[in-house]
């Protein structure tokens, strides 16, 4: 103990610094995590306050429409993260080969979309899908096919939604791909062709497994951010059509914002946040071997 | 010692006029708005009143009339507002006053809003619609200082563009004054359906509906008779033949009469403006607000002509009147502990709500909530005199609300009504299965709530 204090002691100007980030970590992220975990023990709607143990857990794990859209969290996150690493990948590897400036166009071209507002991208999205005059039906229909209700059937609302974030996401993950891939040693390309090895044993070879903590930070965090999508649920579908794109944290707003329900909204919460650092550990110890280099 | 005396008086002064400066503080009242765009009287005719600008003023007349009192607006966007405002209510930092999107009667039974009752005059209870001020109705209290009486008109009444009428040789005067059945509306519905550009594929329609255009999809339920809930609403009962009936004539609409775009099951209430606006259909839904709508969007580049609509009512089934909903809001006060301040904001209230300041809602081609006020709307107006008055009087002898009363929580079950309605529409259950499926998971939120 005496040791740890006199480890912490001489290493006091590293803390010192850290305790700005930590300090507003502390207050804008456990602190409301445990307040969630509190509230939702708690019949808390906005009137009254009332201690009822698990009772909050156990109605949503009894509600249909809770488990369907927890299902339809995974179908989305699971949808959207492999397309979208996949597309960052190809597009880093397609456009390493160019020179700078060219790599840095195509960089910004792909970055452009984080810089957009999602509001914004999820109401152009609206009107590519619109099943009257919307962009992808005029396509269809100048190829002789029947138009399609992209956001208003079961079958193709998910599906389309994940077309749409494969589509205007990665941008950021391009950026970090790309970086890593000029990180990585030249002559390990260089010995690999001299020892006859074609582009694709390059490629599986080499470049994946060098990028690997990249692309299992890439893959974390993208499993995070798609578990919580909210903004092109709340715009696009609301849900719909028949509760085919509610997800967990469409039902957390619905439930703690239109219902009051606050206590059932953060237990819902609490399910959410379990699931994904579960979720992250799994990646971790699954992907999460050294690299040197 | 005199010396002493005096500093020692000195401080005593100083600390006098300190507690004098904090005792003699201004009453502060706050108050939340959501989005009105109403112009201020004196506003310039050649620019649009932003959202800003009747609150600024309104609070800056207020002040001018109180100067102990200090008024602090905050314009609230109607997306962002119900979790503001349950934030605000579970951290004890809501607003002394609001007008907004939402409300709930549970407001009032927690005892968290002051009622109206104790400073209506006689005046104001002639002059204010019924329903006006049984919007704010619970438990034999009245809550809502009454403003407008209807919204945007959207299940109230349907807007028709006069000039496909006369191309498809129809009498829009008559529908506008005798109003017109169901089976006159398919036949008359069939004419206003062509192909523009004789490409053999129809690319004009009579109307649109989106499944989650709640108002509008409502209306055609209960125009065949069909009821939300029983008479104590202790039961949903929106699956009763009637109700299907109504469901399935709009069904028919679409898929047998083909007078509806396809894809209902994917849109909502703004594509169903949009296609009125780009006249690929002929009528479109709402009241004098929905025309007010036009101009705006002419303003701010979104269209790029202006047209005039004409009011006309809901179709009717033969031998029954015709349906408007009917809905009023207005400003709701939260309860004071303070005495002398709950006075100053029910002052801020009647402010709002008095007659010259209620007439400031003619700018945004809203219906008021006082009698009086209405019969000098738009009296240089002829056209939109006209709508008005068509409007009023479908609001004065069909008007309904749809969603039962302020203790009904049909907020908690409208998602299941939009999932049925998508079903239907896309054919994945029949009108009577959708209305059954949404009828039981309804009965189940009431159960709860009781």
């Amino acid at each position: 103990m005496t040791s740890l204090m006199q480890r912490m002691w001489k290493g006091k100007s590293g803390y010192f610094f850290l305790l700005p980030h930590f300090l507003l970590f502390f207050i804008f992220f456990v602190v409301p995590v445990g307040w969630g975990m509190y509230l939702s023990l708690f019949e808390y709607n906005v009137f009254s306050q009332t201690f009822i143990w698990f009772d909050n857990y156990k109605e949503i794990f009894s509600d249909q429409l809770f488990l369907k859209s927890l299902a339809n969290t995974f179908l989305y996150t699971f949808g959207v993260v492999p397309l979208w690493l996949g597309k960052a990948l190809l597009v880093t590897v397609l456009i390493y080969p160019f020179r700078k400036s060219v790599r840095t166009l195509f960089k910004a071209a792909f970055y452009l979309p984080h810089i957009s507002s999602s509001v914004i991208i999820a109401m152009i999205w609206l009107w590519v899908f619109n099943p009257n005059f919307g962009l992808l039906n005029y396509f269809l229909q100048t190829i002789g096919l029947d138009p399609i209700v992209w956001l208003g059937n079961k079958a193709t609302a998910m599906p389309a939604l994940i077309m749409m974030q494969v589509i205007m996401g990665g941008g950021s993950t391009i950026v970090l791909l790309s970086a890593a891939m000029s990180s990585i040693p030249e002559y390990y390309f260089e010995a690999a062709k001299l020892e006859g090895a074609n582009t694709w044993q390059v490629f599986t070879r080499i470049t994946v497994p060098l990028l690997k903590p990249t692309l299992l930070y890439a893959m974390v965090m993208g499993t995070i951010a798609n578990f919580q999508t909210f903004s092109n649920i709340y715009i696009m579908t609301q849900g719909g059509p028949e509760f085919s794109t509610s997800t967990v944290a469409y039902q957390v707003y619905e439930t703690a914002f239109q219902n009051y329900n606050l206590g059932l909204a953060s237990a819902m919460s609490m399910v959410m946040f379990v699931i994904l650092v579960g979720l992250a550990i799994i990646q971790f110890k699954w992907l999460g071997s050294s690299v040197e280099y | 010692m005199l010396k002493k005396l005096r500093i020692f008086l000195l401080c005593f002064i100083i600390v006098g006029l300190l507690s004098g400066a904090v005792l003699a503080e201004k009453v502060t009242i706050t108050w939340w708005i959501n989005p009105w765009r109403i112009a201020p009287p004196n506003f310039p005719a050649d620019q649009s009143p932003s959202s800003e600008d009747f609150p600024k003023w309104v609070s800056e007349e207020f002040m001018k009339l109180h100067p102990d009192v200090k008024v602090e607006y905050v314009v609230v966007g109607n997306q962002e507002y119900p979790q503001k405002m349950a934030a605000a209510i579970a951290t004890k930092t809501q607003p002394d006053l609001f007008k907004g999107p939402i409300w709930d009667s549970r407001w009032a039974k927690a005892g968290l809003l002051e009622p109206v009752n104790p400073y209506l005059t006689a005046e104001d209870k002639q002059d204010f619609y019924p329903g006006a001020l049984e919007e704010g109705l619970v438990d034999g209290k009245y809550y809502i200082w009454p403003w407008n009486f209807g919204t945007n008109g959207m299940g109230t009444s349907i807007l028709l563009y006069t000039p496909d009428f006369e191309k498809a040789g129809v009498d829009w005067k008559k529908i506008v004054n005798e109003g017109w059945t169901m089976e006159e509306f398919v036949e008359i519905a069939k004419k206003l359906t062509w192909d523009t550009n004789n490409d053999g594929k129809i690319d004009h329609y009579a109307i649109s509906f989106g499944a989650k255009d709640t108002h509008n999809l409502m209306n055609f339920l209960y125009a065949f008779g069909g009821e939300l809930a029983n008479t104590d609403e202790s039961e949903v009962t929106f699956n009763s033949p009637e109700a299907v009936a109504g469901l399935q004539y709009v069904l028919d609409l679409v898929n047998v009469h083909k007078v509806v775009p396809k894809g209902v099951e994917g849109m909502g209430v703004y594509d169903v403006i949009g296609n009125f606006h780009a006249h690929r259909t002929s009528m479109g839904f709402g009241g004098p607000y929905e025309i007010g709508r036009i101009s705006r969007y002419l303003e701010s580049g979104e269209l790029d002509e202006i047209f005039y609509p004409v009011i006309a009512p809901f179709p009717h089934v033969k031998g029954k009147d015709p349906v408007g909903y009917a809905t009023s809001g207005g400003f709701i006060v939260f309860k004071q502990r303070d005495d002398e301040k709950r006075e100053m904001v029910i002052e801020f209230a009647k402010f709002l709500t008095n007659k010259e300041n209620t007439a400031l809602l003619e700018s945004l081609s809203y219906l008021t909530a006082r009698r009086s006020v209405n019969e000098g709307l738009y009296k240089d107006d002829p056209y939109m005199n006209e709508q008005v008055e068509v409007y009023g009087d479908i609001m004065d002898k069909y008007g309904i609300p749809f969603f039962g009363s302020q203790e009904f929580p049909f907020s908690q079950m409208e998602k299941y009504f939009t999932a049925a309605l998508e079903a239907a529409f896309a054919g994945t259950k029949t009108p009577e299965k959708a209305l059954n499926d949404f009828v039981t998971e309804a009965n189940k939120i009431l159960s709860k709530q009781k």
